[in-house]
């Protein structure tokens, strides 16, 4: 387990070096200037001075490699440098708006899984019933409306009709935790829509697929009920592949809160990386996505340990 | 047939709903088995001989249904009890043990997992003794360091260790009836007959009554008290290991024995076949299921259905032309 867990991690070292390096460079070859946009943000045309001393400080005046390659130094200290427009180093911006992505990604997850896996076994036990039918049919809603969509037709219910929940915004944790969650129950229910859509989907086909197996005969034979039958021996075998799949599913989760983040104006790391971009804000690009490939890479490693506990063949 | 047996099935018919409404892939079946007694049912594939089985569990895939008959345990009907009523049936009075050992357990939980559930639905034991009598099932079927399968996953065990610990299972609640659906088909030559040999073992030990379902009549000659040979659903012929071998009456029965071939068979020999195809399930003929292979058939045959008649005591055959064929017999005898 130590010699999987060391390999695996040199692996996600590599890979995160990679993705950093691709987007380093594909920065570099985006049109768009940075300088040139702070400079000239109130519409006056730039004193060319003026852009030799601003490229200079932020270093840009440098040949590409030798940029990639204090940003690599930068990397391995511990510094991601400044941002060029929150004028405040990367690692403090980014840690002030991670949070609140995690926490908006981790509630989306939490009733994802809650709703959509105990959906999954009730449509594959009461297979081709309305239940199924309802549940399956919902569910192909869920997978196809897109984030956008559904998350202002919940705040036309819930804030603008029945004037239940706040429509947007975030309020700190610390200073008034039941805003702070109000304010996190739509957008997270927005994300957990189509997640748990297709997390009832996987349930359901794994489910079937389970409960079609050789060994479900033989179990009973042994006089086990129904309900142990299948709550214990379906749903241990079912949990294998839909674990697998949502760890897979967690890039797209939080491809989901960038959309999300914009709609309910969720302070989070996705809008700070998509202001990051339009800026040209080097240094905060390349912190955000350094930091969410992280998150990305970490997280499919602990759904391969996951899995391992879980299916004793994989070990 | 009286009233004592530990289990009486009679004439059950099972049913799938097919093309042409419900058809019967079990017809009429009748028997009985007593304590320490190995009842071998044979017939090719599709003869109706696991949904038998399965019948007497209530264990029938969904489709499928028993349209008639009763199958009483030590006098207790069985069918239309409820599946709360079943589950203390399934495992503690009648058990079942199947084809395929590396498939018919689940492969994410270990060996003594499973035994310790099976002990423990049944009985209030708790789960230090349910662990000693799992320990002491596994040695009891000859499973060599059972501290170490106990811990182990299916997947880790060969074939022949998996369906050791099957029968275990099977085994670990005292039932009285144990049904082998082919218990020996998926696995290799020697294996098979240390399983046999297991199986014949534990019913001398604790005269526990075996169904032994199989399409192998080497394995029926060596183990059976009595047979019954099925084909399309239908019982063909009954009676004992004696009756059937040295004096099959129906004419199947008489074709299947001369398929076997011996070892003092003379050098290009002929083995014999049945001429023909089994017809189609769902489109039977009329009469005698067989009437469409049979060599002594004639035209009754294909109309009339023939019943199941005691020939001689214990002795059941399903055919017309029986006593005629039984003369033919007599005859070659000669």
């Amino acid at each position: 387990m130590a010699r999987f867990f060391a390999k695996r991690t040199l692996t996600a070292i590599i890979q995160v070096l990679i993705v950093t390096t691709i987007v380093f460079f594909a920065l570099k070859m985006m049109p768009g200037d940075p300088v040139l946009l702070m400079l000239s943000r109130d519409g006056s045309s730039v004193d060319p001075a003026a852009y030799e001393a601003l490229a200079k400080q932020l270093g840009l005046d440098k040949p590409i490699l030798r940029q990639y390659r204090n940003w690599l130094t930068g990397l391995f200290t511990g510094d991601l440098g400044m941002s060029y427009t929150e004028r405040r180093p990367v690692m403090d911006a980014i840690g002030d708006r991670l949070p609140r992505t995690l926490e908006l990604a981790g509630a989306s997850l939490l009733i994802a899984v809650v709703i959509g896996i105990p959906l999954g076994i009730a449509a594959a036990v009461k297979r081709g019933s309305w239940v199924d039918l309802l549940l399956t049919g919902i569910s192909s809603l869920g997978q196809s409306v897109p984030v956008y969509v559904f998350g202002y037709i919940l705040v036309l219910i819930f804030a603008l009709n029945m004037r239940l929940l706040p429509s947007s915004g975030y309020v700190p944790i610390h200073r008034n935790p039941v805003e702070h969650f109000r304010r996190l129950i739509l957008p997270a229910c927005t994300i957990a829509f189509g997640f748990s859509a297709s997390m009832l989907r996987m349930t359901r086909s794994s489910m079937l697929e389970a409960l079609s197996s050789e060994f479900v005969r033989p179990l009973y034979a042994r006089g086990l009920s129904k309900a142990r039958v299948h709550m214990k021996h379906m749903v241990r075998n079912m949990l294998i592949p839909v674990v697998t799949i949502i760890g897979l599913q967690l890039g797209a989760l939080i491809a989901g809160t960038v959309l999300c983040e914009a709609v309910f104006n969720w302070p989070g790391i996705a809008t700070l990386l998509v202001k990051a971009i339009s800026n040209r804000d080097y240094p905060l690009i390349q912190g955000c996505m350094l930091i969410l490939s992280i998150i990305f890479i970490v997280t499919n490693m602990v759904v391969d340990l996951l899995y391992g506990l879980l299916d004793p063949r994989a070990r | 047939m009286s009233g004592k047996h530990l289990l009486e099935v009679k004439d059950i018919r099972v049913v799938f709903p097919g093309k042409k409404g419900e058809f019967a892939a079990v017809d009429g079946v009748t028997f009985h088995l007593d304590q320490g007694e190995i009842l071998c049912i044979v017939g090719e594939s599709g003869s109706g001989k696991t949904m038998t089985g399965l019948s007497v569990l209530g264990l029938l895939p969904e489709q499928a249904r028993v349209a008639a008959g009763t199958v009483r345990y030590q006098g207790r009907e069985l069918l239309g009890l409820s599946e709360q009523e079943m589950y203390g049936i399934r495992g503690k009075e009648i058990s079942m043990i199947f084809q395929d050992p590396m498939v018919s357990l689940d492969q994410v939980f270990t060996v003594g997992s499973q035994l310790v559930e099976a002990i423990r639905v049944h009985t209030k034991m708790d789960k230090r003794s349910a662990v000693e009598l799992s320990l002491e099932m596994l040695d009891k079927v000859r499973i060599p360091n059972p501290e170490r399968v106990f811990g182990s996953y299916p997947f880790e065990l060969s074939g022949g260790m998996c369906q050791r610990v099957m029968i275990a299972i099977a085994l670990c609640c005292h039932p009285k009836v144990l049904i082998a659906d082919e218990p020996t088909t998926a696995l290799d030559a020697t294996v098979q007959a240390q399983i046999l040999e297991l199986l014949v073992e534990l019913r001398d030990a604790t005269h526990i009554g075996i169904i032994l379902i199989t399409h192998d009549l080497d394995i029926v000659k060596g183990m059976a008290d009595r047979i019954i040979v099925m084909y399309a659903g239908k019982m063909m012929e009954m009676g004992t290991r004696q009756d059937v071998f040295s004096n099959p009456l129906h004419p199947y029965t008489q074709g299947l024995l001369k398929c076997v071939p011996t070892l003092d068979m003379p050098e290009g020999f002929r083995l014999y076949n049945i001429e023909g195809i089994v017809p189609d399930i769902q489109d039977m003929p009329e009469g005698c299921r067989f009437c469409t292979r049979c060599p002594r058939a004639e035209e009754e045959c294909c109309i009339v259905q023939p019943e199941l008649r005691e020939i001689a005591p214990g002795h059941f055959v399903s055919c017309l032309k029986v006593d005629e064929v039984s003369e033919v017999k007599a005859g070659w005898a000669q």
